[in-house]
């Protein structure tokens, strides 16, 4: 803890960015040397700051510091979103190291873009002010910009990063729009003074949270906002949309539960128009997967259902709401890289196989990946013995806990959990039918993307068989009402 | 003051109009010179006179020279984009008609307005003056002032990838 002309910085607080920063740093300098001829190395240097970042992470557990002015908080809350967010970057960097394809020939930046691009979520996780938000949205959403048209020369990639570009921009205007108005009715950056403008909300304040919340709806995919992922899921290279699907909705959701928790406290009856896009995303998310023949479409329409169910515990906003929260977010993040780690491993050199013709038979022919594709889809779907159930539970009770909207929310989850059955059980069965493929037969035997698979698959059925592993009922904000 | 405020904002949100319609990109420009040249002025009505100087220097003087460069030099030799047809036509109607709701919108939560007193109270002893400015940057918007540092490299990044490819055509 130093101080320096007033403003006190807390380095161990601080130590997980600076450590990846590093990382990121030393990835461009070795890059500079080597000229794309370490790949492995490359990659290795930003697993290893991962996993640094992650050990320096360790002491932080329990504790709750704000420093920079006020500007940074890292508390329980944070800590579990930094954790995601690391695992993440691990993971992508796993699928993406042995394979040229993703990274359009220039790992160097690619690593270093990946790095930041956590960096930036990790910014965003603890984030008590609304310029801070801003800035960590704003490195994480350049630098996927740039990723998602790392695929060189596939033109479907190019197209993704126009449209994802030009999209993100538009929904960063919104926030910093609303972020604006939000100054303006409340007279200071921290989230502490916006909930004071929270208690008699006038109509700038107003005004300036719905686009608040339209820019931060538009990154985590909420419907009707949510026209750009199909697209750009599909074009973006493999890894990277492993990454967008669990590490930016990590980000945003850290943003919107931090917000919505500090600034309206108990009394979420503000919320209401956010509730009605949880339940649109989780009718569209589902019903849109339906038709999906390509299996990064068909994640990208699940993760915009995901997200919906996430929100719902937003509804019971407080400690216990929060933690179904995290859990489930935890449970996504385990399932839905577990999925893309299937799909990387079974890629091999540039074709990923995200046809769903690939599918059908696979049990025959690859039957550890299929089982292991099967039960990350279990999960999503939310069969019992997987995480993904016991998370379904603690949202389905919260939202119990949250009046006639989270009984609505709670219907919604179960009509789009039916529906998701049906999609995901339609896979499997054709995964274990032992029809004669449409396409090639899958070929990929990468050893990272089977670490991957391996993590995903453990972690999936623990939190799945012994969810009291992951108790957290203690309060999670260091800032803010309590 | 009132009427210096609604002919600056008028002026800006008309260049800004501007900005957006015209189809040729050195017309762009220009209305981006005024358009910042306006925001300068509110800038300075507001005390802002760092900002406003910063505004008209960096800018409305060095970006936007850049970015002249930059269009003559990808404009040069090139079948100019802006005299193909547009292929959006469909999206126009729509998308006005959208945009015209979404301002109806913001109008109406706007009007209604209880700005918070530290908005509204005149600004503090120094606001605006270079040595207030740089103070705030290094203590408490610290953290910003970094972070800011590291999306400016990351973007650098980006435009280094992207710059050393050739276009693919599909």
């Amino acid at each position: 803890m130093t101080a320096f002309a007033g403003v006190t910085i807390s380095w161990p607080a601080l130590a997980p960015i600076l450590v990846l920063t590093g990382a990121g740093l030393l990835i461009m300098l070795v890059d500079l040397v080597s000229r794309a001829t370490l790949r492995g190395l490359l990659y290795g240097i930003g697993i290893l700051g991962a996993v640094g970042a992650g050990l320096t992470m360790l002491p932080l557990y329990g504790h709750s510091v704000t420093t920079l002015a006020g500007a940074f908080a890292s508390d329980r809350f944070s800590w579990l979103f930094d954790l995601v967010l690391l695992g993440s970057l691990a993971v992508t960097l796993l699928l993406s190291s042995l394979r040229r394809a993703e990274d359009g020939g220039s790992p160097g930046a690619y690593a270093a873009l990946l790095v930041f691009a956590a960096i930036g979520g990790m910014v965003m996780a603890g984030a008590a002010n609304l310029m801070i938000i801003f800035l960590g949205l704003e490195q994480l959403s350049l630098a996927l910009y740039v990723l998602a048209g790392m695929g060189y020369p596939r033109a479907a990639s190019q197209e993704a990063a126009l449209k994802y570009v030009l999209l993100g921009s538009l929904a960063s205007a919104f926030l910093i729009f609303g972020s604006a108005l939000l100054y303006g009715s409340s007279g200071g950056l921290s989230l502490d003074a916006v909930h004071a403008a929270a208690s008699v909300p006038s109509g700038l304040f107003v005004t300036g949270l719905a686009l608040f919340v339209v820019g931060i709806g538009f990154k985590l995919a909420l419907a009707p906002f949510h026209s750009w992922v199909p697209d750009v899921y599909e074009g973006s290279p493999l890894a990277v949309t492993a990454f967008m699907a669990v590490a930016v909705k990590a980000a945003s959701l850290a943003v919107l539960a931090r917000v919505t928790y500090v600034v309206f406290g108990h009394d979420t009856s503000a919320l209401a128009p956010l509730w009605l896009l949880a339940i649109i995303s989780m009718l569209v998310g589902n019903v849109g997967a339906i038709r999906q023949r390509n299996l990064k479409r068909l994640l990208g329409y699940s993760s915009i259902a995901q997200v919906g169910y996430m929100v719902v515990g937003l509804a019971g906003v407080g400690p216990q709401g929060l933690s179904a929260l995290a859990f489930y977010l935890v449970a996504y993040a385990l399932t839905t890289l577990g999925a893309f780690a299937v799909m990387a491993l079974l890629a091999d050199g540039g074709e990923e196989y995200a046809d769903l013709g690939a599918y059908p038979g696979l049990a025959a022919r690859r039957p550890w990946p299929a089982a292991a594709m099967a039960l990350f889809f279990f999960s999503l779907a939310g069969i019992p013995a997987t995480a993904g159930f016991y998370g379904k539970l603690l949202l389905l009770a919260e939202g119990l806990a949250a009046g006639p909207w989270g009984l609505a929310l709670d219907v919604t989850l179960v009509v789009g959990t039916v529906v998701s059955l049906y999609v995901y059980g339609k896979i499997v069965w054709d995964m274990y039918s032992f029809t004669e493929p449409e396409a090639v037969v899958p070929t990929g035997n990468a050893l990272p993307s089977w670490v991957a698979v391996a993590a995903g698959a453990l972690g999936t059925l623990v939190l799945g068989l012994a969810p009291q592993l992951f108790a957290m009922s203690q309060p999670f904000l260091s800032v803010g009402p309590r | 003051m009132s009427f210096l405020f609604w002919l600056c904002a008028v002026i800006a949100i008309l260049t800004g109009i501007g900005v957006v319609a015209s189809r040729h990109p050195v017309h762009s420009v220009v209305g981006l010179i005024v358009n910042f040249s306006a925001l300068a002025v509110l800038f300075l009505t507001l005390s802002g006179e760092f900002l406003a100087m910063i505004q008209i220097i960096i800018y409305a003087g060095a970006i936007l020279v850049l970015f002249l460069f930059v269009i003559a030099i990808l404009t040069a030799g090139n079948r100019a984009v802006e005299s193909a047809p547009s292929r959006l036509e469909f999206q126009a109607v729509p998308s006005i008609v959208a945009g015209l709701a979404a301002l109806t919108l913001l109008a109406a939560g706007i009007r209604e307005t209880r700005p918070a007193a530290a908005i509204t109270s005149p600004p503090p002893e120094g606001f605006g003056l270079v040595a207030t400015f740089g103070r705030s940057l290094l203590t408490t918007n610290l953290f910003a002032f970094e972070v800011t540092g590291f999306v400016l490299l990351v973007a650098v990044i980006g435009v280094i990838v992207m710059a050393g490819r050739p276009a693919v055509r599909s």
